[in-house]
């Protein structure tokens, strides 16, 4: 097998084409995706038996908490790339996921305490898995706010990193806090051995919610990492030639 | 229709955890945007500077 696709993805101009060519494809996946669980998910799936209409806040609240532990893995693996081989398009990575991954955290708490209010009572609870979610969005702002932290950028590069790696015991946590603990949340839905718990007429909307907001966060990771790299790699001719090109 | 809107009484928890979701989208589209700006100007800049020099 030839290594050469890989190192070639690892060239700063070569990723730019990708990048460029890749993100209206995803979006156009996403679009359709979240188009087809949208009217799947609001129109044609039934009320839940016990929670009635509500519970379709599920189709936006499971999508924001999966991408909020996906998208953290995904910075995770980054900031090891970063922390042993000093790869800069991992750095454009670990900078462009903490964002995107800190708003979709932020949506599953927010979504998850709209939905609390009505089924629990209440808009919060320091519950083991609403507290370690929030402990999560709290490990992003501070990726965000290290790697802003310092003047070089690749120093604040790797000071992220660091914090990354170490909070990614974090994400085994929040996912199976639901069952080391006795918690208000109920336990996965989807995720589980043997069938799922969701009939199927809901839960193929939500799984295209998931993957089509996840199709758009790819998207959005890949135009993030595309800008960064720009400024990575602002004295090279080819940064300047592209963005001579851009502007007629 | 209004039966739809109104999710048996909870339309204001169904509705805003959408319109959160739609604004979530919406940020990120924006902000990767204006990064993108950004970056563009800071190369701009850097060479100007050089060419000037």
């Amino acid at each position: 097998m030839s290594w050469s696709w890989f190192h070639k993805l690892g060239s700063p101009p070569h990723f730019d084409d990708r990048a460029r060519r890749w993100a209206p494809w995803l979006e156009i996946g996403a679009l359709l995706l979240v188009a087809y669980g949208l009217i799947g998910g609001l129109v044609l799936a039934p009320p839940d038996y016990q929670q009635g209409e509500v519970y379709r806040i599920i189709y936006v609240h499971v999508p924001a908490a999966w991408l909020s532990l996906f998208l953290y893995s995904g910075m995770a693996v980054s900031a090891i790339v970063v922390l042993v081989w000093r790869m800069k398009l991992a750095e454009c990575a670990l900078v462009a996921l903490a964002p995107v991954g800190a708003s979709f955290t932020a949506l599953a708490l927010v979504t998850g305490m709209i939905w609390g209010k009505p089924t629990w009572g209440a808009y919060w609870v320091w519950d083991a898995r609403l507290t370690s979610e929030l402990v999560l969005l709290f490990l992003y702002l501070g990726v965000i706010a290290l790697q802003g932290a310092m003047l070089d950028a690749r120093k604040g590069a790797r000071a992220a990193a660091l914090l990354a790696v170490a909070g990614w015991v974090n994400v085994p946590i929040v996912h199976y806090s639901v069952e080391w603990w006795n918690s208000l949340h109920q336990t996965a839905s989807i995720a589980r051995i043997g069938k799922p718990s969701l009939d199927a007429s809901m839960l193929w909307p939500l799984l295209a919610m998931a993957l089509g907001l996840t199709l758009f966060s790819a998207a959005n990771v890949l135009r993030r990492m595309r800008a960064e790299n720009l400024r990575r790699n602002a004295r090279q001719r080819w940064a300047r030639e592209r963005v001579e090109a851009a502007r007629v | 229709m209004s039966d739809w809107l109104a999710m048996g009484g909870h339309g204001l928890y169904v509705w805003s955890s959408f319109a959160a979701t739609l604004g979530v989208v919406v940020w990120n589209a924006v902000a990767a945007r204006q990064q993108r700006l950004r970056a563009r100007n800071e190369v701009e800049e850097i060479w100007d500077e050089d060419d000037g020099a």
